[in-house]
């Protein structure tokens, strides 16, 4: 109590480590639930592309199935598992070049499924109905994942981006992460009736 | 002019229907009908039912009737429900809501991540398929359901499949509970020390300090902006506690309570306690009629 301005030195010092060490910590913290939401996100689309083996040889087994459509699937699910992209690294170009190899597979496997609505013999087994099902839930998952990491990835950006923490975060070098766009169709109007 | 301005009332309609999912309660039990389609004795024994389910494996099954979805997709709806209420517990997942939307002709059985395992999509919609949306085209709400959580009890009730979870686990503090007795506590402790120091700078300090709890919490910007009403507080509570607890111990009295000398508990009851905080990422099926 001698010395009030020493106090208030330290004092203010304390005050000051507090904040600094707490909003690092913060991004730490936001930054690893963008990782493991990216992490989601991987494991929903892998599964996917896991589900297409198995689709495509069931619809093969109809008679004189469309050849282009199956040939297109197949591509697409080649380019789109051949990008991986590394957690740490969730850049907006890294993410739109992912999305836009995923959104190809996305268009031609609902061109397949719009095409086996032609073959009724098909759509009717119990085997493709499942298949639709799981193909179903787990772009329904995709969806939730993507929600998830861009929910993760704006709270990650607002904290690096605002005033006082936007100085703290050059200084310790936490970049900007990037989105997930709406897809095309994605944000069609719902029905509206009067 | 009118053709115009119609479109631009429809966009701003289908643009803004995007995020319109609006909560429809709280829960009050297992089974939740606010559309008022299912009978009184389906709501009972129903709820029965899956009390006795969940006191088997600690898995919840929660059902939901809505009138409508306000324009959201029965995907995201069921989801942020799902969410929102916590179905199943909050370490194990173990979490299945079957939402229905009157309006919309909408049923969705939505999966927590425990149960994935259990009930996979193919099974889910089969279950939607085979089980609840024939007695929907009749319009027998009450059957449908009944069916839907039957058929899903006996898929999880395979003993192999879901193991038994201990009483013991299933206890656990109401979070906000818990957080208010911490604040309370610590509260309690700071006000006794500060009421017991002669002079009163030590509030002030204090009141810094829970600015920098503040900064952990709730960001910086929160905290600077918080700083300087906390130090005044702080500096006010110390020259009101310790000049009160000065003025009792000099007449000899016992000091009031807010200066801590003594402390009280609080009390919380209800038959429904809620759902156990689990959580879902998307899986399961839906279905029309």
């Amino acid at each position: 109590m001698k010395n009030p301005i020493f106090l208030g030195v330290i004092g203010f010092g304390i005050l000051v480590a507090i904040f600094v060490g707490g909003m690092y910590n913060s991004f730490v913290s936001l930054s690893q639930k963008t990782e493991s939401a990216w992490a989601d996100v991987q494991t929903q689309y892998q599964r996917r592309a896991d589900l297409i083996p198995n689709l495509v040889e069931t619809v093969k087994g109809a008679a004189n199935f469309q050849q282009e459509t199956l040939t297109a699937v197949v591509e697409a699910r080649a380019k789109a598992t051949a990008i991986t992209v590394d957690p740490t690294k969730l850049n907006p170009q890294m993410i739109a070049a992912y999305q836009s190899a995923q959104g190809e597979l996305s268009q031609a496997l609902g061109r397949l499924l719009a095409v086996a609505e032609n073959y009724p013999n098909l759509t009717a087994t119990e085997n493709f109905r499942d298949l639709q099902a799981q193909l179903e839930g787990t772009e329904n998952r995709v969806a939730v994942a993507r929600r998830d990491l861009n929910q993760a990835v704006l709270a990650y950006n607002t904290a690096v981006k605002q005033v006082p923490g936007s100085f703290i975060a050059s200084m310790f070098g936490f970049a900007e992460k990037g989105y997930f766009t709406a897809e095309e169709g994605a944000e069609a109007a719902p029905d509206v009736a009067f | 002019m009118l053709r115009s301005s119609f479109f631009i009332l429809v966009f701003a309609f289908a643009a803004s229907s995007a995020f319109a999912y609006v909560s429809p309660g709280e829960p009050t039990g297992y089974v939740n009908d606010f559309a008022g389609v299912l009978s009184f004795e389906t709501v009972t024994t129903l709820n029965t039912e899956l009390e006795t389910f969940t006191k088997e494996t600690g898995g919840e099954i929660a059902v939901a009737v809505v009138p409508s979805l306000d324009g959201d997709d029965i995907e995201s709806y069921a989801n942020t429900l799902f969410r929102e209420w916590g179905v199943g517990g909050a370490d194990t997942n173990t979490g299945i809501l079957l939402l229905v939307a009157i309006e919309d002709r909408d049923v969705r059985v939505e999966v927590g991540y425990g149960y994935e395992g259990t009930v996979p999509d193919a099974y889910a919609s089969r279950i939607i398929r085979d089980d609840i949306l024939p007695s929907f085209r009749d319009g027998d709400y009450d059957s449908g359901i009944k069916n839907g959580v039957a058929s899903l009890l006996l898929l999880i009730r395979d003993p192999s499949a879901v193991p038994p979870i201990e009483e013991s686990a299933n206890f656990s503090f109401e979070d906000i509970g818990f957080i208010g007795y911490m604040i309370f506590f610590v509260g309690a402790w700071v006000v006794s020390i500060m009421s017991r120091t002669k002079d009163w700078w030590l509030g002030g300090v204090f009141g810094a300090v829970g600015a920098g709890v503040v900064a952990l919490f709730a960001g910086v910007s929160v905290a600077l902006i918080s700083a300087i009403p906390l130090i005044v507080i702080g500096l006010i509570v110390d020259f009101a506690v310790s000049s009160a607890y000065r003025e009792a111990r000099s007449s000899g009295s016992t000091p009031p309570w807010w200066t801590g000398g003594s402390t009280w508990g609080g009390s919380s009851g209800g038959s429904f306690g809620g759902f156990g905080g689990g959580s879902s990422g998307g899986g399961g099926a839906s279905g029309s009629w």
